[in-house]
């Protein structure tokens, strides 16, 4: 019992140990994630207060210092941000299997799934507290953004950024095994991107999105990346609103973690490594 | 015995996109896409048992490699069967991979930005080693495989024969009773590959393991494989004892002599003449290789050349596998 505990949980804490270990290697990755991550918070943060500035809507939506916390924040907990992390999961995953170093995950006694989530946890453990910590810290101090709405918010925030962790990788997951049929998804992936920043509440609060594509993203995943954990730390989820809202989050990831696991074994047996 | 490796008629065919010729051939292609059926391996069998080291051969393209990747459970075989310690290793992956190890010679078990032991620290965990399992394997790896000064050095800084040495060492980690290794020798020095065919023997012998040896470097499987396995055209070409091959496959020896600075284009004209199908090629105008055709006749030409005032340095050259292998698929395997 113990050995088969052993045996089906440690692989996976090894993968988090290697790949969290190995974002250290990378130490000018690890500073421009910093400064890109500080510039782009910086730049929305300017470009909102004069959309605010000059919008009847926005200003009806959002006061200027709500409009800055749930801009800065937006930016502080991009699970898609551009950079490190996506070149590491996303980009990586699908050139481990261009070059058919897929194999060497095949031969391992690990399930292929569960590796690719322990991998990515340990690359959002690094962004956490290398990137989204200290740039938190720093737009507290300066004031740009509040503490949590209260102590329930804060502890309901930590819970539904798991969850968005886990629909983030249940689409990269997603990505990664339909590379295994069309080698180069690029595009999709570029697609996951622009559709994750204007859906997902990153570029744009959805709040303010027109009706059309409001009704959209709130039947997709996206919202669940980065609007419903800021909407939650501001404190404008309460209630039913905020249960509905989790209860949508972690079905998503439940949903996308078995679409994955589907896709997988599907294409599992389709699997070709060519060449020695 | 019960054997470690079953393969019965085995077959695996790929589907391979293949581009329409002609002028707009790509427009057409990429409208309607034309795929052909690639065979890769042709109803392949063959047995290896517990504790043997096998040679897979093959010219390029032969189906060695898809046959270890069936094996591993990394593809699964179009038709036939395999069983690797009793287990269906496309189906039953998992309990599979606990008790096999592999080396890709393309590919790598190491973390490019880490050190090798993070890498070994990293599979320690995904094959649940004990402590004190992992402490004995890694010294007897790092004394047979001289790992010492590697351990603690950046992957990305380490020569291709130091990697190769650090992936052999993850291989063998976790004592598999069973190790692939295609490949193994790809690029490297003469010194490397010798340490590697020591390490193989050696630790076949002392922990029972079974090794599968894919290679194009003929001189690796002549160091260390007591049996070859043969793969032409995806199908078994033959399988049996290395030197049985050589017996029968293995004609020609090759005479490298001195030869003295005069008569010695009559002296060659005189071989040729009672040996018609002997060859020779002359460099700067004193050492000789002769390729002599028959066996029987090594002895006579020997005789006679060393019966001849001026020859010096002779030696007589076992044929190179390569040859033998060459001259095994040119005139067929009526043997094997």
């Amino acid at each position: 019992m113990v050995r088969a505990l052993r045996e089906s949980v440690l692989p996976y804490v090894g993968t988090w140990l290697a790949t969290f270990r190995s974002c250290w290697a990378l130490r000018m990755e690890f500073l421009i994630s910093i400064v890109v991550a500080f510039l782009i918070a910086v730049i929305m943060r300017s470009l909102w207060l004069a959309i605010h500035s000059a919008s009847e809507t926005v200003q009806t939506a959002f006061t200027d210092r709500e409009m800055v916390s749930y801009v800065v924040m937006s930016q502080i907990i991009n699970l898609a941000r551009i950079g490190h992390t996506n070149r590491r999961i996303v980009y990586g995953a699908m050139s481990r299997i261009a070059r058919g170093q897929v194999a060497m995950d095949l031969i391992r006694p690990q399930v292929f799934q569960l590796t690719r989530y322990a991998e990515w946890l340990a690359v959002f453990t690094f962004d956490a507290l290398v990137v989204g910590l200290p740039l938190w810290l720093v737009f507290r101090l300066v004031g740009w953004i509040p503490n949590p709405a209260s102590p329930v918010h804060g502890i309901l925030f930590i819970v539904s950024l798991a969850a968005a962790w886990l629909v983030m990788s249940g689409i990269h997951y997603l990505i990664v095994v339909i590379a295994f049929r069309s080698t180069n998804v690029f595009g999709i992936q570029m697609a996951r991107v622009a559709l994750q920043e204007v859906l997902g509440g990153s570029l744009i609060p959805i709040a303010l999105l027109p009706g059309a594509l409001l009704a959209i993203a709130s039947v997709l995943p996206f919202q669940a990346l980065v609007f419903t954990p800021v909407w939650i730390y501001l404190g404008r989820f309460s209630g039913a609103d905020l249960a509905r809202a989790l209860l949508v989050q972690w079905g998503w990831a439940a949903l996308l973690a078995v679409a994955g696991m589907l896709i997988w074994a599907y294409v599992r047996p389709r699997v070709v490594v060519f060449g020695g | 015995m019960e054997e470690t490796v079953r393969v019965s008629g085995l077959s695996k065919t790929y589907r391979a996109e293949r581009r329409r010729p002609g002028r707009f051939g790509w427009l057409r292609s990429f409208l309607t896409p034309e795929y052909v059926d690639i065979q890769a391996l042709e109803d392949l069998s063959f047995e290896v048992l517990p504790g043997e080291i096998v040679g897979l051969l093959g010219p390029n393209g032969a189906g060695k490699s898809t046959t270890i990747k069936i094996l591993a459970g990394i593809i699964l075989p179009t038709g036939g069967g395999v069983s690797v310690l009793g287990r269906d290793p496309h189906k039953q992956r998992i309990e599979n991979a606990r008790e096999i190890g592999a080396v890709f010679g393309q590919r790598s078990h190491l973390i490019f930005d880490l050190p090798p032991i993070d890498s070994f620290g990293l599979l320690r965990h995904v094959y649940a080693i004990g402590k004190d399992d992992y402490d004995r394997q890694m010294a007897l790896l790092t004394s047979l495989l001289g790992l010492d000064d590697l351990l603690l050095q950046s992957v990305r800084t380490l020569s291709l024969g130091q990697r190769m040495r650090c992936e052999i060492a993850a291989a063998f980690l976790h004592r598999p009773r069973l190790v692939y290794l295609d490949e193994p020798t790809i690029g490297l020095d003469i010194e490397a590959k010798h340490a590697i065919g020591r390490f193989l023997t050696e630790i076949s012998h002392e922990q029972n393991t079974t090794v599968i040896l894919s290679t194009h470097d003929l001189s690796d499987v002549e160091r260390v494989c007591p049996r070859v396995v043969l793969i032409d055209k995806g199908r078994l070409a033959f399988d049996g004892d290395l030197g049985y091959l050589l017996e029968h496959h293995a004609r020609e020896r090759s005479i490298q002599v001195d030869l003295p600075s005069s008569g010695a284009d009559e002296l060659i004209s005189g071989l040729r003449r009672d040996w018609p199908g002997l060859r020779y090629e002359q460099f700067e105008g004193r050492f000789v290789v002769s390729r002599v055709p028959d066996r029987d006749a090594v002895t006579e030409v020997t005789r006679v050349l060393l019966s001849t005032d001026g020859v010096r340095n002779l030696r007589v050259a076992e044929p190179r596998l390569e040859d033998v292998i060459v001259n095994a698929f040119r005139s067929g395997f009526p043997d094997g």
